[in-house]
């Protein structure tokens, strides 16, 4: 799936953080461009169109949320954070503002690239979502059939559990924020219920995942959301 | 130093003696009584008797009245003995020179007797006085001794001043901007406004009594008394009395006021001196403390980036054999985890004691906690079993996910450090009826004698040569845990290892999560 020559826009006003993106990135085929500030960053987009914006949110010029929020008025190019840990709700901010995922640093360059892959991905997915059967690990997904099989034995889901389902394996690899899964499946009222999803989350597990305290699928991302893993 | 009482000694007698008019007009019935007396009784009587009828009310006068009313009685007596009693009889002329003599004497008489029972009734009053004055101050040490700070005494001394004084009384402490404004205050209210304040102020600054009945200030509705140190100059605070009749203190009164101020002083110089020793002590440890944290912590940020920049420097220079190269970037990349974690600990420790800690409270499943923290740990517990045991209807806690789930990945790191690797790690919770309780356990060796307590101080490490950490995960563990009013111990396993017990108190009834009927579309 990996694009090989896609354009990543490195914004990070640390000159190693830069060097050590700029590496990984190359050496995985990547072509990099870089910018220092929020202003700068903003600007390489408008003018490289990049396929994918790697964005630090300690930019000194301005709030990463903010950035995110302005090209978002403009471009859907799929923006991946990086922040530090403990800034929980930095990254629920950014991403509720519009960006695809995130990264806490520090971080691995396993880590960083199967983000960017997945980022990518999605971006070339959206407009339509697919309808033809989708296998996440041992899980498969017959969306006309409204069919789940775990391991090829069929696993029975209430609608919401299943609705839960879907949005998580159609946006595989990537974070999902209470807050989005609780709009989706819930509906926009209920966008700060974040207990139900909880509730609904620890069923679901439950019934996909042989040990439902240490999933392999339906990883929780603390303080952010959910992740379906792929593997 | 007494107040200024230019008056005090009619003051005093006015305190023995009932007050002027009406004793004044009591002594003259009584005067009329003696008469009245004399007249009943007739010729029955010889004029001596009649005369030690008229002593008697002059005494009695004297006893009850104090010593106007009964000078009153002996000249009205006089007077009348010469109307009634002398010939010619109703008219104050007096036939004979006798009895010009007998009116002297019965008058010196008169003023003798008044003046012996003054003496005596004074004499009685104050012993009685003095009694309640001893009293006093003895109920006053006795409960300053009780006292274990500043504000506590001051409390306590204003309490007392009140009581002895009848009207309203407060100690003055000095305030962060130097001027007596704090108070402890007893009794009936007491007006610091105004001249009051402006009294207080001023015996605050110049260390002399001030106020109501001395000459400065006089017209302030309070008496001030400095409470001076007994070593220095200082005035420590100011004790404010305002009598219950709103009349100036008398000398004696001013003395015992002194008395008074001289003890409450004592009581606060030694409680601002405990205060002061502790503080010091205090100083002494938090620098120790401060002391082997800072070395602690700088040993443990050392050696990881010793470790780093020595297999760094290797590679880079070319210095070890192609077959240590792996093992090089291996040591690196897990020295850098290690300050990681380190580094993380560090700044959830910072957070908890600096207060910086938010605690986002939601109704959340102990499974999702667990298997965060799990999930996060999966490369350190490879190759390790670990057991859950989480029944399906616990209760939602209601915690900090972010927070609680730091707790629980430390306590589970913790497990895996002290403890042989390939063995098991058992995570266990139950609900109970005062809260939730969750349980880490290992086989490890289990926690040393006399250590079940101190393995959650800061910096506190079980066996220095076994294991390389801080010494934080627990002591940051036990800190969220409190923070959810909570609480974790650490006990000696059945059958051997360790067992790490938090409880969570229930905090109320979980939001219901709606049918899913109502749901479905």
């Amino acid at each position: 799936m990996t694009e090989p020559g896609a354009l990543v826009l490195v914004a990070d006003d640390e000159p190693p953080m830069r060097r050590f993106l700029r590496a990984s990135l190359a050496a995985s085929g990547y072509r990099v461009v870089e910018a220092e500030s929020a202003s700068e960053a903003t600007a390489r987009i408008a003018d490289h169109n990049p396929e994918l914006v790697l964005l630090d949110l300690g930019l000194p010029d301005a709030d990463g949320v903010e950035v995110v929020r302005a090209v978002r008025g403009w471009s859907r190019v799929p923006i991946v954070v990086v922040s530090a840990r403990g800034r929980e709700q930095d990254k629920v901010d950014a991403l509720d503002a519009g960006a695809d995922d995130y990264l806490t640093k520090p971080f691995g360059t396993a880590e960083l690239l199967a983000r960017i892959r997945v980022a990518l991905r999605h971006a070339h997915e959206a407009g339509g979502a697919p309808s033809a059967p989708t296998q996440v690990g041992p899980l498969r997904l017959d969306f006309a059939r409204r069919e789940v099989t775990l391991e090829g034995r069929p696993v029975h889901l209430t609608p919401i559990e299943y609705r839960l389902l879907v949005l998580l394996v159609r946006n595989a690899g990537r974070v999902l924020t209470h807050r989005q899964i609780l709009k989706e499946v819930w509906g926009p009222g209920h966008a700060e219920h974040a207990h139900y999803l909880r509730v609904y989350m620890a069923q679901l597990r439950r019934k996909l995942e042989p040990e439902p305290a240490r999933p392999r699928l339906l990883a929780t991302e603390p303080g952010v959301g959910y992740r379906l893993r792929e593997g | 130093m007494p107040p200024d009482e230019p008056d005090s000694h009619t003051q005093e007698s006015e305190t023995v003696a009932a007050p002027g008019a009406r004793g004044h007009l009591c002594a003259a019935a009584m005067v009329a009584l003696a008469t009245a007396a004399g007249a009943f009784a007739g010729g029955h009587l010889a004029p001596p008797d009649l005369v030690a009828l008229y002593l008697l009310a002059i005494g009695a006068a004297a006893a009850l009245f104090g010593r106007g009313p009964s000078l009153l009685a002996a000249a009205l007596s006089v007077l009348a003995y010469d109307f009634f009693f002398v010939p010619p009889y109703f008219t104050l002329a007096v036939s004979e020179a006798r009895h010009l003599l007998t009116f002297a004497t019965m008058f010196a008489a008169g003023l003798a007797i008044s003046g012996l029972t003054l003496r005596v009734r004074r004499q009685e009053h104050e012993a009685r006085s003095r009694e309640r004055r001893t009293a006093a101050l003895y109920a006053l040490a006795r409960d300053l001794g009780t006292a274990t700070d500043r504000e506590q005494s001051a409390l306590v001394a204003a309490r007392h001043a009140a009581d002895v004084f009848g009207g309203g009384a407060a100690v003055l402490l000095p305030g962060a901007d130097g001027f007596p404004s704090r108070r402890a205050q007893a009794g009936a209210a007491l007006d610091l406004s105004g001249a009051g304040g402006e009294a207080a102020r001023w015996a605050f600054e110049h260390g002399r009594a001030t106020g109501l009945g001395t000459q400065t200030v006089p017209d302030a509705p309070v008496v001030c008394v400095p409470l001076r140190s007994g070593l220095g100059m200082e005035t420590l605070a100011v004790l404010a009395v305002a009598p219950a009749c709103g009349a100036p203190p008398s000398v004696e009164q001013g003395r015992f006021l002194e008395t008074f101020a001289r003890q409450a002083a004592l009581a606060l110089e030694r409680a601002r001196l405990a205060g002061e020793a502790q503080a010091a002590s205090l100083r002494a440890r938090t620098e120790e403390t401060r002391s082997s944290v800072l070395s602690a912590v700088s040993h443990d940020l050392r050696t990881p980036l010793a470790a780093i920049t020595g297999a760094a420097t290797a590679l880079r220079d070319g210095t070890v054999a192609d077959s240590e190269r792996t093992g090089l970037l291996e040591m690196i990349c897990e020295e850098a985890e290690r300050l990681e974690r380190l580094v993380r600990n560090l700044l959830d420790m910072t957070r908890l004691e600096s207060g910086a800690l938010t605690v986002r409270r939601e109704w959340v499943p102990v499974e999702e906690i667990v298997g965060a923290a799990l999930a996060r740990l999966e490369a350190r517990l490879a190759g390790r079993p670990v057991r859950t045991e989480l029944p399906p209807d616990l209760p939602l806690l209601h915690a900090d996910p972010v927070l609680l789930g730091q707790a629980v990945l430390n306590l589970v790191e913790n497990a895996a450090k002290h403890t042989p690797p390939g063995t098991a790690i058992d995570i266990r919770a139950f609900a109970r009826s005062d809260g939730t309780v969750l349980e880490v356990a290992d086989r490890g060796p289990g926690l040393a004698p006399g250590t079940h307590e101190r393995v959650f101080e800061k910096f506190f490490r079980g066996e220095p040569a076994a294991t390389r950490g801080a010494g934080l995960g627990l002591a940051v563990c036990r800190g969220i845990v409190e923070a959810h009013a909570g609480a974790v111990v650490a006990l000696d396993r059945e059958g051997g290892g360790a067992l790490f017990r938090v409880t969570l108190p229930h905090a109320g009834e979980a939001p219901g999560v709606p049918d899913e009927a109502e749901e479905a579309t």
